[in-house]
């Protein structure tokens, strides 16, 4: 304690007062000038506070969000597992793209050959050279050889009387029979050349059938579809065909009613002139 | 200059009283915070750590099962895709289908050029005439075909020529032998309408894709379901046609029977 005093007295008097003076004019000039520390805006006890506060974050908030993410991720997982099974086993069995390829394949071999075989059967019967040449040529499917059927049919079904061996009106009527006859045999003709064309593409659209997948039938199918209206459509050529010819058996029936009408008038005509 | 004397006089002889007040201020002033190189490192690296824990405790491992469970997904998409495009929708197998639809367009081409070679074979003038409208199919050409008909099968004999019930069976079987013409007009037109639809579908089913052929499929099937109703209709005319001739065959039997029973009366009364 007096060693303090003695300190103290002595730095304010005597001849060492003026150092001390000078050094704490300096010491107080460094603090006044030396630049202040830092000073961080929190404490220690709040950093931790926040550090806690984040690892609150991280745990309760982000992790619970992960898990419920974890948890949708393991539900889409399964759903998209339910949806390639559903594909795969249900829709889409491999083992049954395959059967029904095989399926295909099979009835190609099982009766393609012999429905062809049937179709092709031979039922020519006429035995006369004029009637065998006129069934040969009917039954060709040539579009190609109208003039030389023409000649054929003349030859086994005559030609027209000459005008002076018959009524112009039956003459008349008779070529419209011959024609709608012959119309109707060229009409089959061409329908035998488009059957053969129709059993063709059927053949195709079949053996692409046994190369085909589920995505590329539908192809298939709207083609055969197609296909069908097509044959619709010369079936009902066909029909047309039988329509004209039925309609001229009427009409020449009839017509042959309306002759014996005028002949008996005519007839009545001339007994009644006879007797005047 | 006076005052700054007075002021170093000032100053100089209370040097020391400012001394210690000086002294006294810096000693007072409140101490800065030390900052982070302190005595509390320990406490925020700890903190920085149990940060780290968390992170490598809670999110690590769960996007360890997010990225599992993504990569699980994945696999199952590549599964999915792979069968879908080499089981349900192979690029080749479409290919060749879309080749087919070309192929058999050319061959119904070429069928429809079969089916529309003329027929004609009547020689002389009224028969070509008549045999044109029939084969025409031109619906238009429906109302020239009574007067042609005429031309050729004659009209209705007139009353004095005829007797009732005969001209009623004349009348009669030439109304069904024309309109059967008439029909055939008609169901030729539709058989080339039906075709020209066709022949459309068929572009549309070449330029479709996999997912949209059944819908293309779908228009097809509506069309065969109309052709197959004027498929119908067409063999309901040719019955229809068919029934007036068996019925007008049945009239002349009639016919013929009175004619019998008549002619048999007038012996027996030439006998009286």
């Amino acid at each position: 304690m007096d060693f303090c005093k003695k300190l103290i007295s002595s730095c304010l008097t005597g001849r060492g007062r003026a150092p001390i003076a000078v050094f704490l004019a300096m010491l107080i000039a460094f603090g006044l000038v030396a630049p202040p520390p830092a000073v961080a805006q929190l404490g220690a006890i709040a950093i931790v506070a926040a550090a806690a506060a984040v690892v609150g974050v991280i745990t309760n908030t982000i992790g619970g969000l992960l898990g419920s993410a974890n948890g949708l991720l393991g539900t889409i997982n399964g759903f998209v597992q339910a949806l390639a099974n559903l594909w795969g086993n249900v829709v889409y069995p491999v083992n049954l793209i395959n059967q029904a390829l095989m399926m295909v394949n099979q009835l190609v071999a099982q009766f393609r050959g012999l429905v062809t075989a049937i179709d092709h059967v031979n039922v020519l019967s006429a035995t006369l050279p004029n009637p065998s040449a006129l069934e040969v040529i009917m039954r060709n499917g040539s579009v190609a050889d109208f003039g030389q059927f023409d000649q054929d049919f003349r030859t086994t079904y005559q030609p027209l009387p000459p005008v002076t061996d018959i009524n112009p009106g039956d003459l008349q009527r008779l070529d419209m029979s011959d024609a709608l006859a012959m119309d109707t045999l060229k009409a089959l003709k061409a329908s035998d050349q488009v059957v053969a064309q129709t059993l063709q593409a059927s053949q195709t659209i079949e053996d692409q059938a046994a190369q085909a997948a589920p995505g590329s039938a539908a192809y298939l199918t709207g083609t055969g579809l197609i296909a069908a209206v097509e044959n619709q459509a010369m079936m009902q050529r066909m029909l047309a065909a039988e329509l004209r010819e039925e309609a001229g058996i009427l009409a020449h029936t009839n017509a042959i009613r309306k002759r014996q009408a005028d002949m008996a008038s005519q007839f009545r005509q001339d007994t009644s002139t006879l007797f005047k | 200059m006076d005052l700054k004397r007075k002021l170093l006089r000032a100053l100089r002889e209370h040097r020391t009283k400012l001394l210690v007040v000086a002294l006294l201020g810096a000693l007072i002033a409140p101490q800065p915070t030390r900052a982070q190189f302190g005595l509390d490192l320990p406490a925020i690296v700890a903190a920085i750590n149990s940060i780290g824990s968390a992170i490598t405790g809670t999110i690590t491992p769960a996007l360890q099962v997010v990225n599992g469970a993504l990569g699980t997904l994945n696999g199952l998409m590549s599964g999915i895709q792979a069968f879908f495009g080499n089981i349900v929708y192979p690029q080749n197998a479409i290919n060749r289908a879309l080749g087919l639809v070309g192929a058999v367009q050319g061959q119904y081409t070429q069928m429809q050029a079969t089916s529309r070679v003329s027929v004609a074979s009547a020689t002389l003038a009224n028969p070509q005439q008549l045999e044109q409208l029939l084969l025409s199919r031109d619906p238009q050409n429906v109302p020239g075909v009574t007067a042609n008909y005429q031309t050729i099968y004659q009209t209705v004999p007139l009353p004095q020529n005829a007797s009732p019930q005969t001209r009623d069976l004349i009348d009669m079987s030439d109304a069904a032998a024309q309109a059967a013409m008439k029909r055939a007009i008609a169901i030729d037109a539709i058989a080339d309408t039906e075709m020209q639809a066709a022949d459309q579908i068929n572009s549309q089913l070449a330029q479709a894709a996999p997912g949209t052929a059944p819908m293309i499929e779908a228009e097809a099937a509506a069309w065969l379901v109309r052709a197959n109703a004027y498929t119908q209709s067409a063999l309901g005319d040719v019955m229809r046609l068919r029934a007036v001739t068996l019925a007008d065959s049945g009239a002349q039997l009639k016919f013929n029977a009175a004619n019998g029973a008549q002619i048999q009366q007038n012996a027996l009364d030439s006998l009286k």
